[in-house]
């Protein structure tokens, strides 16, 4: 096994939200990424998902604890050791629509890091650009076009060539499939499974939807309410799952058979998910579990190895 | 009825290749080139464009199409009306009022663009400095901002004349003490919805540097904006500057601003309307000129008719 390339211990980020009120949107979570794996990350909306990855890659400050970065602390880094970081480790955002810069032509906004860091200038630096949109299927004349000229996917794509134009090690793909059509998502999932394959690419993949999460990830981590749920490899999950929070998102995902969908029986929560402003005391997801237990309220469960590789935090298996 | 017999076989796929499906075929245009070409399909904001540009000229050059100074005097031809050799009049001491009309134009002018320049220089920097770092500095400068809009700018502006003492440039100073204000809490809002904005984000992960991020990512997004708000603080400036001329603050005689021309001329109203209609004209085909142009200009940059 390789070394973990990215090390997350009890971090945490919470936010002032006015009036004394603290909003804990990542509560202790701690997890590892080797090199050339896929950690994917679930869990609804507002779980604080989006917020690790802001936090690792250091767009927000940690409240507590340490993310490692091939063995270095990201938050303490000084001016000329961020500008290493920043070529090691990129991010793919979320909205196609607002993740490129409406006054720049395409060409600039890919060649912006090789800009920045001075990897490449005059013909080679469009020498790169061009490779670099064909990397991502498109062609040179594309280069010279605004945002607005390009469809969802596409400037997903050139949100992938922009991220990809340093050359980083590792990236963080916040929710990059979510706000693109169904019928596109496989392609830009599958242009970044070619991507690590090709380049050594460890991922960070972000999603709220596990069917898409399972096809990219080595390993995935279920999210409820700031913290980690249950953590196992892409396949053990999915035979085994241990949390009932992931149980019921496992029943949520629809099978391509009339005849067993039909009889299948699905595990629909109850209530909305708590506010992370004051969550509920003890496990946080004992208000919507159907297997709540007296003693859920009184204690917070950690997360537990219960078999290789496979952490769960639930009362049901300490 | 006879029914069509299709088979599958009488069926080709049109040959696509990757790279076609891909391809743009509509010509690109930049933000500005297509801003522009929606301005031009305003006839109204055209007609105003015009106005201006032909008032500006005229401000330049108007002056000296008649060989008058604007500040000789010829008592012997006293408020008359227009004719050939004075082609508005004259006015009560027997200057020129074409000279003067179209010197008040450019010290009208002059103001105006002179205010909304200091507006946008004080106004973006202000603005910037408080949205780009947000939290307590922000709060503060909001504050400060809102104990300047709390003073009645008309009090204040005079206040600053009567401390400066009067001329052109305490009013420019004293206009643009108070204008700011607007340009500084637009920006500041802009900029504030921006920074959280995925593409300026993605900037900060690439490693950009604040200047980079204010120059390449925040400005051209807000400069839209910025000179839509520009336009309308023109007009304004000119129009509180005649508010100033009619309190006695204004500009100071033999110099005349539109402003003056309208005071001196309501004097003499009943008898020679002449001396204000022309310099109230003009006063209003300004205000009017760049108010529909910036109607236009706003209409022209509005990003929700874009994507």
């Amino acid at each position: 096994m390789s070394e973990p390339i990215l090390q997350v211990n009890g971090l945490k980020r919470h936010f002032n939200v006015g009036r004394g009120q603290v909003l804990r949107a990542v509560d202790g979570v701690t997890f590892e990424i080797r090199k050339g794996e896929t950690l994917g990350l679930v869990g609804e909306s507002g779980c604080g998902k989006s917020t690790i990855g802001r936090t690792i890659i250091r767009l927000y400050d940690a409240t507590a604890g340490e993310v490692l970065f091939k063995g270095r602390n990201v938050h303490q880094m000084n001016r000329k050791e961020m500008r290493q970081f920043n070529r090691e480790m990129q991010m793919i955002f979320q909205d196609p629509y607002a993740s490129l810069n409406p006054r720049m032509m395409v060409g600039d906004i890919i060649g912006e890091g090789l800009d920045i860091h001075g990897l490449a200038s005059g013909k080679e630096r469009r020498k790169r650009i061009v490779s670099l949109l064909e990397t991502v299927g498109l062609t040179a004349e594309h280069a010279n076009r605004y945002p607005y000229e390009f469809s969802g996917g596409q400037r997903q794509r050139v949100g992938i060539a922009r991220a990809l134009a340093i050359e980083p090690e590792f990236i963080i793909a916040d929710e990059p499939i979510s706000a693109l059509d169904v019928s596109i998502r496989a392609q830009v999932v599958n242009l970044m499974k070619r991507l690590q394959r090709e380049r050594g690419l460890t991922y960070l993949f972000i999603a709220h939807d596990l069917a898409m999460v399972k096809h990219i990830s080595d390993n995935i981590g279920v999210m409820y309410l700031g913290s980690l749920v249950e953590k196992a490899s892409s396949q053990r999950l999915h035979e085994n799952p241990l949390h009932p929070y992931t149980e019921a998102l496992l029943s949520a995902i629809p099978i391509p058979d009339p005849q067993v969908e039909k009889e299948r029986q699905r595990i629909i929560l109850s209530g909305e998910i708590p506010s992370p402003i004051s969550p509920p005391s003890g496990c946080r997801f004992r208000t919507r579990c159907p297997k709540a237990m007296p003693e859920c309220a009184l204690l917070e469960p950690e997360l537990r190895e219960v078999e290789p590789n496979h952490f769960v935090a639930c009362h049901l298996y300490h | 009825m006879a029914e069509i017999q299709l088979s599958p076989n009488e069926f080709i796929p049109v040959p696509r290749s990757a790279a076609q499906s891909e391809r743009i075929e509509a010509p690109t245009t930049s933000f500005w080139a297509d801003s522009w070409a929606r301005l031009k399909r305003n006839k109204l904001s055209i007609i105003g464009l015009w106005i201006i540009v032909v008032l500006v000229i005229m401000a330049v050059v108007g002056p000296f199409m008649l060989k008058y100074a604007y500040d000789f005097a010829d008592t012997l031809h006293t408020n008359m009306s227009p004719n050939a050799a004075h082609w508005f009049g004259t006015d009560s001491l027997g200057r020129d009022q074409w000279v003067r009309v179209w010197e008040g134009a450019r010290v009208s002018l002059f103001i105006g663009f002179m205010a909304a320049l200091l507006d946008l220089v004080v106004g973006i920097l202000y603005g910037g400095i408080a949205g780009y770092y947000g939290g307590k500095v922000d709060e503060t400068m909001m504050r400060i901002i809102e104990i300047i809009v709390g003073i009645p700018s008309l009090i204040l502006n005079v206040l600053m004349i009567v401390y400066m003492g009067p001329g052109m440039t305490s009013i420019i100073i004293a206009l643009a003490i108070t204008g700011w204000v607007s340009m500084a809490r637009l920006v500041r809002g802009q900029v504030l919805q921006l920074r959280e904005q995925e593409f300026v984000l993605a900037a900060r992960t690439l490693g950009a540097g604040s200047a980079r991020l204010i120059l390449r990512h925040l400005i051209p997004n807000v400069l839209g904006i910025i000179i839509v708000q520009a336009t309308y603080s023109i007009p304004h400036a000119i129009f509180s500057e005649a508010i100033l001329s009619f309190l006695g603050l204004g500009i100071r005689v033999p110099l005349a601003s539109l402003g003056s021309l309208c005071f001196t001329g309501l004097d003499g109203l009943r008898y020679y309307f002449f001396q204000l209609l022309f310099p109230g004209v003009v006063i209003s085909l300004i205000i009017f000129a760049f108010n529909i142009l910036g109607d236009g200009l706003r209409d022209a940059f509005d990003p929700k008719l874009r994507k």
